[in-house]
């Protein structure tokens, strides 16, 4: 296959998301990093996999710390996060060293939208955020502990905290009120009625952040409600 | 790694102490597996002769005096009266070894209380002639038989014997009974069934019984051994006359103190910090290698490799080095002479950099004994640092309450422990390490455990990821320093982390 005469359209139209000229793009971007020494990639199933090794050297001891990992591109690239592995299973997973079942480092909470999505440097900052997780993960083995403010565990938490930060951040004591009615009810927010914030315009056009995370909330909640009752009736 | 394949290179080798041989001219790359009895002849009173006005006057010098009399009499007794050697000065600590006549351990074992008999009569009597208006010296003797590895450590042709062994240890820790002559349960058995007699059993260990044993003198003499206290009192005269107070050079340290410089008629008095550092189960590593002899090889190779790194902490942190006491390293750290808090402070940093090493370095990769750990003790105040005993084979120590002290803690501490005293503590600025410091009512001191840089380190940044503070760390390639930026420095969302990989720009 005459590969490097073809556009990414071309492509994609066979069902081949990463051309050469895209892969070599990424692969000379993976290069440049200095806290990557890259080994290998490969095109899997279409997805770009990646393998090499993250390193850096405290400032204090001078202690070098390496963890070898890989790296996997979505077909949506860049419109969707790589996940990172750790690729020699060094660490074991737990929640609270903030490792997947599958040795996938817990990075970010997707709804936080902390990684530049859409942008030619998402994978960079996957590893830069990679590194740090390293980082954090090597103090949580020697202390037990980890370091720093972390997200809570699973999916309901973490929207809870953020739904609270949404309504903190409107500044609108009733806003929060509302919020922690909400939480406490169980009740579906009515976009049709008026914003919480008093404001007098309709919620829909209001604070709508606040709303679309509240319906998430009540969503995910349900969702985890209804599989904790399967899970017992199970059980029993 | 240098001195590892340098050790390598050498080729350690240990054989068994036999009659062709002796320990007077043991190379370095050389070691020995003795049958033999050590003996330790102790001051238990040391303390206050340290706080006698007349023996502390002019900078210590009549006790620096007083000391090295004896020192060079108890040499002697062990050397020429009973054939043994001398392995080392400890500080008020005499540690010899008996080890002839070979293949006969009734006749060794004898020979050993008889020496014990002998050294406790030249500290408590004939000394007390020489000088009595100074303190007299309380002495107890402990002896212990068994094997042990003793190995030649002196670096430029020096001569500086170390022995490791349980019976080494065990007869240091029988010590402290006042007058009294305490041996091992090895030892009692190997007596014959006569001289069992003149002991009373008590825990584990046996004490003579000073009332029968008579006229030490004439006992000596039966058994074939010329010595008398008289005989002691006037070498010792002589060499007390050799050595007139006005030929000691008795000055406060200013610089770092070195020890090649010092002898029987030049010490220095400091103010500073001492330490012991310990390994942890290396004597009872080393016991069960005797046999085989191509891991005690190894053994004593690690053992050099101990030393070699704990000397060059050591000098790094501007410490002295004092002794080397078989798997145990005395050191001073006193500079800055001006500032005795940071002098202190320098001092606990030693002790880190100790725990450290032991823990993410030698334990890390060169654990051929398996996991090991040390034991630390400091403590500070006024020190002397003297070098006595005789022509070419004197011993470096220091005298202080502050080294007892330090000892006790370390001797009583467990591995990966560093204890320090209250001075020592109240004079740590860095709430991190401060923080790991607990006070130990039992023992008196401030004890840390598995306190090392790469803790300290860690501590650190994980309170600055707490505090929401730029974190940095170099990346192993090129060196760029990496920050973590958060959001809460900007004063928003502090649970919030956006983005907080982003490089900073430093």
């Amino acid at each position: 296959m005459n590969g490097r005469n073809k556009s990414p359209f071309e492509y994609q139209e066979q069902g081949v998301n990463w051309c050469p000229a895209q892969v070599d793009r990424e692969i000379l971007r993976l290069r440049a990093l200095p806290y990557l020494a890259l080994e290998s990639w490969s095109i899997t199933n279409r997805q770009l996999h990646v393998i090499g090794t993250l390193r850096h050297t405290q400032q204090e001891t001078g202690r070098k710390e390496c963890l070898r990992v890989r790296m996997e591109y979505p077909r949506e690239y860049p419109w969707d996060i790589p996940s990172v592995f750790d690729q020699d299973k060094r660490f074991a997973p737990s929640a609270n060293g903030h490792q997947y079942p599958d040795h996938k480092l817990c990075l970010s909470f997707p709804l936080r939208f902390e990684f530049p999505v859409g942008s030619e440097n998402l994978a960079t900052e996957v590893l830069q955020a990679s590194l740090v997780w390293f980082d954090k993960r090597c103090i949580f083995e020697r202390l037990g502990v980890w370091p720093g403010a972390a997200e809570e565990h699973g999916y309901v938490r973490p929207l809870r905290l953020l739904l609270r930060e949404e309504a903190q951040r409107s500044r609108s004591l009733s806003a929060s009120a509302w919020c922690e009615w909400i939480i406490a009810e169980l009740v579906y927010p009515d976009s049709d009625k008026g914003c919480p914030c008093l404001s007098g315009r309709p919620f829909a056009h209001c604070h709508t952040q606040l709303l679309w995370l509240a319906i998430l909330y009540q969503c995910s909640s349900n969702a985890m409600r209804d599989y904790e009752r399967r899970a017992a009736r199970k059980a029993a | 790694m240098r001195e590892w394949s340098r050790l390598q290179d050498a080729g350690i080798t240990v054989s068994k102490l036999t009659r062709e041989m002796d320990l007077s001219n043991l190379s370095p790359t050389e070691a020995r597996t003795v049958h033999g009895c050590h003996l330790y002849c102790h001051a238990v009173n040391f303390a206050e002769a340290l706080d006698d006005p007349l023996l502390s006057r002019d900078n210590f010098k009549r006790l620096h005096r007083y000391l090295h009399v004896l020192r060079v009499e108890q040499r002697r007794i062990i050397q020429s009266v009973f054939d043994g050697d001398k392995v080392q000065v400890q500080g008020p600590k005499f540690h010899g070894l008996l080890y002839k006549p070979y293949d006969d351990d009734t006749e060794l074992a004898w020979r050993a209380v008889l020496a014990g008999i002998a050294l406790t009569l030249t500290t408590q009597m004939a000394l007390a002639k020489v000088f009595p208006d100074y303190t007299l010296l309380i002495p107890s003797v402990g002896i212990a038989l068994g094997d042990c590895v003793v190995a030649n450590i002196g670096a430029r042709g020096e001569r500086e014997l170390i022995s490791v062994g349980a019976a080494a240890n065990y007869a240091a820790k029988i010590l402290g009974v006042k007058y009294g002559l305490t041996i091992d349960s090895t030892l009692w058995d190997a007596l014959a069934e006569g001289r069992q007699k003149l002991f009373i059993a008590k825990d584990a260990v046996y004490y003579i019984n000073w009332s029968e044993i008579g006229d030490a003198e004439d006992l000596l003499s039966e058994s074939g051994f010329t010595w008398t206290i008289e005989d002691s009192v006037r070498r010792m005269e002589e060499v007390r006359d050799g050595l007139p107070l006005d030929d000691i050079n008795s000055s406060e340290a200013q610089v770092q103190i070195d020890f090649a410089t010092l002898g029987p008629k030049t010490m220095k008095v400091c103010e500073g910090a001492s330490l012991f550092v310990d390994v942890d189960g290396y004597t009872n590593a080393i016991d069960e290698l005797f046999g085989d002899e191509e891991r005690l090889c190894d053994a004593v190779q690690w053992l050099h490799l101990f030393r070699y790194e704990m000397r060059h902490l050591t000098t790094d942190r501007a410490a002295v080095p004092v002794q080397h006491q078989g798997d145990r390293l005395q050191a001073l750290a006193h500079l800055p002479s001006d500032d005795e808090t940071k002098a202190r402070r320098r001092a606990v940093e030693l002790c880190i950099d100790y725990n450290s090493s032991m823990e993410d370095v030698l334990n890390a990769d060169y654990a051929t004994l398996g996991k090991l750990h040390v034991a630390i003790g400091s403590s500070s105040g006024k020190s002397v640092a003297v070098r006595s005993g005789v022509r070419g084979d004197l011993d470096a120590s220091c005298l202080s309450k502050a080294i007892s002290q330090a000892e006790h803690w370390q001797i009583n501490g467990v591995g990966n422990e560093i204890c320090i005293s209250t001075k020592m503590f109240d004079s740590l600025d860095d709430e991190v390490i401060r923080g790991e410091f607990k006070f130990d009512r039992n023992r008196g001191c401030y004890a840390a455990k598995d306190l090392t840089w790469t803790r300290v380190a860690d501590l650190r940044r994980a309170k600055e990821y707490e505090s929401g503070k730029s974190v940095g760390f170099n990346t192993a390639t090129s060196g760029i320093v990496f920050g973590i930026k958060t959001e809460a420095e900007k004063g928003t969302l502090p649970l919030r982390q956006t983005r907080p990989w982003a490089i900073d720009e430093r």
